[in-house]
């Protein structure tokens, strides 16, 4: 099976979508069946995104396993980490601060969620540059506290 | 005479993390060996430890194979990280070791790519190949010095990575 990162990434961006919803539902402490489905859908995708990085190792392998396949390998897998992160977690929705919560009162206001992704979308509709990446965790763009940076102040 | 463009375990997989290690902070100095005090203010150093056979994976004298009889064919190799800071100022020199120290741990579990590039390594050697299967962190151990009015802190975690040889 060919894989290309785009399809990769539409399966990422289905992912974070549905947990964005579950927790959503769970914020409303509401236990739907759509919700059972999501979950049931999210673990899925999570499953066929494994096989399909797990198909990139392999492809790697066949090429003779050196330090230097493996940087290579390490190289594509930094790249698809970025390009597929899941969009920032306040596009997810979720409950809002009201006025009433500085007065210790329970935050009520609940944010819907964007549904433009409500329905399943082909991964060929898709297009990569309406997914936000997210910072990547490590390598080249990476959003890292500063070491330097702590509350006796910068040297 | 034996040259060093040979690739065995643990030197290859220590030249990949020695290599993930390198993003944590463009600023941090990464080596690949043990750390000196004269490395830096931040400093990471990527090594190899010990090797360990697994006394449950000897060969049977009696089977014909690659392998010797009570030759293992599961070993265990550490990989030693150190990542040291130096601070004249002990409470933020602490605070930056602790946060530096956390990263290398984060790092050797989650870092994706360096999964990958493990995964990837394989060593043919004597009709045998061989592959890591497992990997993990053993312990991390904490150290603190004062030298010339420097504080030193260091850290020094033992990566285990098992292999197996078919």
């Amino acid at each position: 099976m060919k894989i290309t990162p785009e399809e990769l990434s539409a399966k990422r961006a289905r992912t974070a979508h549905l947990r964005a919803e579950i927790r959503s539902l769970q914020a409303e402490d509401v236990a739907t069946r759509r919700e059972r489905e999501m979950v049931v859908e999210a673990a899925a995708l999570d499953a066929e995104i494994e096989a399909l990085e797990i198909k990139v190792v392999d492809a790697a392998k066949a090429s003779g396993g050196t330090v230097e396949d493996a940087k290579a390998a390490m190289q594509r897998a930094a790249d698809i980490e970025k390009m597929m992160l899941p969009a920032p977690e306040e596009e997810s929705g979720g409950v809002e601060k009201t006025d009433d919560d500085d007065e210790g009162g329970v935050p009520t206001k609940f944010v819907e969620a964007p549904d433009e992704d409500d329905e399943e979308v082909p991964a060929e509709s898709v297009p990569t540059e309406a997914i936000e990446p997210a910072a990547p965790a490590f390598g080249p763009g990476a959003v890292r506290p500063d070491l330097n940076d702590t509350e006796e102040g910068s040297r | 005479m034996l040259t060093a463009t040979e690739e065995v375990f643990p030197n290859n997989a220590a030249s990949l993390v020695y290599e993930r290690m390198k993003t944590i902070d463009s600023d941090i100095v990464v080596v690949q060996r043990a750390l000196r005090d004269s490395d830096g203010q931040q400093a990471i150093g990527v090594f190899p430890m010990t090797w360990t056979p697994d006394e449950t994976s000897y060969e049977l004298p009696a089977v014909p194979s690659t392998f010797a009889a009570g030759e293992p064919t599961i070993q265990r190799y550490v990989i030693g990280i150190q990542a040291m800071v130096l601070d004249s100022d002990e409470q933020r020199g602490i605070a930056i070791h602790s946060i530096l120290a956390k990263h290398v741990r984060t790092l050797l579990y989650r870092d994706n790519p360096l999964a990958v590039g493990l995964q990837t390594l394989q060593v043919q050697m004597y009709g045998s190949t061989e592959r890591i299967q497992k990997r993990g962190i053993l312990v991390q151990r904490f150290l603190n010095n004062e030298v010339g009015n420097v504080f030193m802190f260091l850290s020094s975690c033992e990566y285990y990575l098992e292999t197996e040889t078919v």
